[in-house]
């Protein structure tokens, strides 16, 4: 054993010379993207993985990124994230790209972010999420829960709902935000009348909508994500139940899962996103037509493609604020916090702290043309707060984490 | 030389594995990640070696030993992830509602307890499934659906007691036994890492063989091809079926644990009927009923997708795996073993037959084949 350890620590020893440093100078520059273009998740990941295409092919197209052309590899996380971990691991240091865009579900994310802290890379995460993190090495261009879940119920609780119910799937996103929907309803002083939670793969919600008729809640807040949603209101809606029996408020649902789960179905009940395709802004006008230009016309833009787009774009102007696609380079450009961009949704801007945008916040409401429209949106954009450090409720009640 | 060729090969893998980190650090290969990837190779092999030894030998199908490879990783990665937090509470159990640390993890809190837990759990659950199942004579398909019935069973546990198992996140961020092992400052660890899971893939590959070797190894076989016959000869069939299913359980729990050190984080998803038959798949592609076969199968596969995943197959990759499986199934039972030992020596044979047209017809070749086979069998 011994003779084997020497053996070992030799073989270690011995060349830590090999360390290549070619860096030649080529006119690309290669970026990773990481999304599960197989599995369950592949649905939902194609929006956003082209919203970073057509972003990359724009940027090519009027001269690059410091005169280089952006060269993007593509890795297929297959819905699973130890797979995400082994790519994720493959593309910043075998493929040794620039930055990575990737990954949707808090599973896959928090697979790979510790391998992205370990070799220092730069990962863009372009999904609302539950908050409770803020790693150094990832930029999360999606929405924090200061900037989706909270100031949504704040609007309900204007509005005058008193009673709410919570529905969402099993997993982080719809247990976290639950936990911090009951300190904020807590606080205001209003009543959950219920909290109920269905499996992944669940297709029958006959119990929890009886559960729903008994509780009686004036607005059902709904964490339900990918097919449990099509099966809750396909099957509230065969109970003849609309908007004005039961209203919802959902934080998974976009113009794409508008369109699987039927516009008829869903019309008038609300939303809350950081942006809609029916954003009236005039770069979303040309975004929305590019996208739809590149993939086709009867594709719609959703939140998370936005952000997914915005990603390149801040990722650009970091690099170039920076001079350097060096990750130390460009997280120093980032830490200004003047890294920001003129988006669809409006300017966002990277926090230097938490390295989450500033974003405005829209309530939306489903119409029966599939698409959703604003119904209240914020004047300025929102100041990320992952941790939701600056609200009292929340830190009394002690939903921060611990480590 | 062909008595010993199944040793030979492993003797030559076990060679250019134990060179892989060499040639990372005189820049053969690109990164450590590849490194990486390949020890988590390693621990696929291992539990395809379990795979074989019930499946190959035995003849019992299981659809589920993804439950007892992610059981040994969630042994090890709740001893890694407590070392990570000094023994304290994590984020997941907060959020959960949990004080203080569950009594389950209290079993992991240092090395000797999880080495012996994260075996006896999986075996424990393993002898209680297989001792009734096979008392009762359960068997064929019956028993495949009841062993796939179990891992999603697990599975659904596993997501619902999220405050104990995080849900479907898994036990993220933690590190190997060895400490980091990503990145060019960690790779002393990386490579104790490597070169120990290389040895646990020796002796496993020792053991299995060992068995099969032995008298032990012939009532296996004896109990696949006639079951009845073996338990009327006096056999207690349900015994060695119980036993083999549960070392088989052991060595997936440890190729878990294994994999666990190299991956940095397990989530349920490891565990899932799919992730099982991907296993199944391994072993039937490199050839079953020949420990080696489970050995090359679940490296070929493995870096099949990892390298067809990416770039211009992206979308196309998992067609490609499907094809070749459904190849095999088809046309080389036998997997690539059986191609390279049987159907390649008989196309040669034949090509000879026919080109020296001598009287050696094509039913001496098959004669001769046959009784080589038979001469295997009875040893």
């Amino acid at each position: 054993m011994k003779k084997f350890m020497g053996v070992l620590t030799i073989l270690s020893m011995v060349a830590f010379v090999g360390c290549n440093n070619e860096s030649a100078e080529s006119d690309t520059v290669k970026v990773g993207l990481l999304h599960s273009l197989t599995g369950s998740m592949a649905i939902s990941e194609q929006s956003v993985r082209d919203a970073e295409v057509l972003a990359i092919s724009e940027i090519n197209a009027n001269g690059g990124v410091l005169g280089k052309q952006i060269e993007y590899i593509e890795e297929d996380g297959a819905s699973d994230p130890s797979t995400f971990a082994t790519k994720a691991e493959k593309l910043i240091d075998s493929e040794d790209v620039a930055t990575v865009f990737g990954c949707w579900t808090s599973s896959s994310r928090k697979a790979v972010k510790s391998i992205f802290e370990d070799y220092e890379g730069l990962l863009w995460y372009p999904v609302q999420y539950e908050g409770m993190e803020a790693s150094d090495n990832i930029v999360y261009t999606g929405a924090a829960p200061n900037q989706q879940i909270v100031p949504a119920i704040e609007y309900l609780i204007e509005q005058g709902y008193e009673d709410f119910f919570l529905l969402g799937s099993d997993y982080v996103f719809p247990r976290t935000a639950n936990m911090i929907i009951n300190a904020q309803i807590e606080d205001a002083g209003l009543n959950i009348v219920g909290e109920e939670y269905a499996g992944m793969e669940q297709t029958d919600f006959a119990a929890i909508i009886a559960k729903i008729e008994a509780a009686d809640p004036d607005v059902i807040i709904n964490t339900l994500n990918g097919t449990g949603n099509v099966s809750f209101f396909k099957q509230i809606s065969e109970k003849n139940y609309t908007a004005d029996d039961y209203m919802t408020m959902s934080f998974s649902i976009a113009e794409e899962e508008v369109a699987t789960i039927g516009a008829d179905i869903l019309e008038d009940h609300m939303v809350s996103w950081n942006y809609y395709q029916t954003t009236d802004t005039v770069q979303n006008n040309d975004f929305v037509a590019a996208y739809k230009d590149m993939f086709g016309a009867n594709r719609v833009t959703s939140d998370p493609a936005e952000a997914a787009y915005d990603a390149v774009y801040l990722w650009k102007a970091a690099v170039e604020m920076a001079g350097s696609f060096e990750v130390d380079d460009v997280l120093a450009a980032i830490a200004t916090g003047k890294v920001s961009f003129d988006a669809p949704e409006g300017i966002v801007t990277i926090d230097g702290d938490t390295q989450h945008l500033a974003k405005p916040v829209r309530i939306g409401e489903v119409k029966n043309d599939g698409l959703i429209y604003e119904i209240f949106a914020t004047d300025a954009p929102v100041e990320p707060d992952p941790y939701l450090k600056n609200y009292n409720w929340a830190v009394e009640a002690g939903i921060q984490p611990i480590e | 030389m062909k008595k010993h060729g199944e040793n030979i090969s492993f003797a030559v893998i076990v060679i250019i594995l134990a060179l892989v980190p060499l040639l990372l650090q005189f820049g053969a290969i690109s990164g450590g990640s590849t490194v990486i990837f390949i020890g988590k190779c390693m621990a696929y092999a291992i539990v395809a070696i379990g795979i074989d030894l019930i499946w190959g030998y035995t003849g019992i199908l299981s659809l589920g030993h993804g439950l007892y490879f992610a059981l040994g990783a969630y042994g090890m990665a709740m001893y890694l992830k407590l070392v990570s937090t000094n023994g304290q509470i994590t984020d997941f159990m907060h959020i959960g509602g949990l004080k203080e640390l569950p009594f389950i993890w209290t079993l992991f809190d240092n090395l000797p307890m999880t080495l012996l837990f994260m075996i006896l759990i999986p075996a424990v659950v393993a002898f209680i499934i297989g001792y009734f199942i096979f008392k009762n004579r359960v068997k064929g398909v019956y028993f495949s659906i009841i062993s796939q019935a179990l891992t999603w069973a697990f599975y659904s546990v596993f997501i619902a007691l999220s405050p104990y198992t995080n849900g479907n996140v898994g036990i993220t961020e933690i590190k190997s036994l060895f400490g980091s092992v990503k990145g060019d400052a960690n790779r002393a660890n990386m490579f104790m890492l490597f070169y120990v899971s290389l040895i646990v893939l020796i002796l496993v590959y020792v053991v299995a063989k060992f068995l099969v070797s032995r008298k032990f190894g012939k009532i296996l076989v004896a109990i696949r091809d006639g079951e009845n016959r073996t338990y009327f000869s006096g056999y207690k069939v349900s015994m060695y079926k119980t036993f083999v299913y549960v070392l088989s359980a052991i060595i997936a729990a440890i190729a878990g644990a294994i994999f666990v050190n190299f991956n940095g984080s397990i989530t349920p998803s490891e565990m899932t009927i799919e992730a099982s038959i991907m296993m199944v798949i391994w072993v039937a592609v490199g050839g079953r009923g020949t420990i080696i076969g489970a050995v090359i199968g679940a490296f070929v596969i493995n870096l099949c997708e990892y390298n067809l995943s990416s770039g211009n197959l992206v979308e196309i990759w998992q067609y490609i795996i499907g094809s070749v499986f459904c190849l095999t199934i088809l046309f080389f039972k036998g997997g690539l073993v059986g191609l390279v030992r049987e159907q390649i020596p008989a196309l040669i044979a034949k090509f000879k037959s026919n080109n020296t047209k001598n009287k050696i017809t094509k039913k001496p070749t098959v004669t001769k084949l046959n009784t080589k086979k038979g001469g295997l069998n009875h040893g």
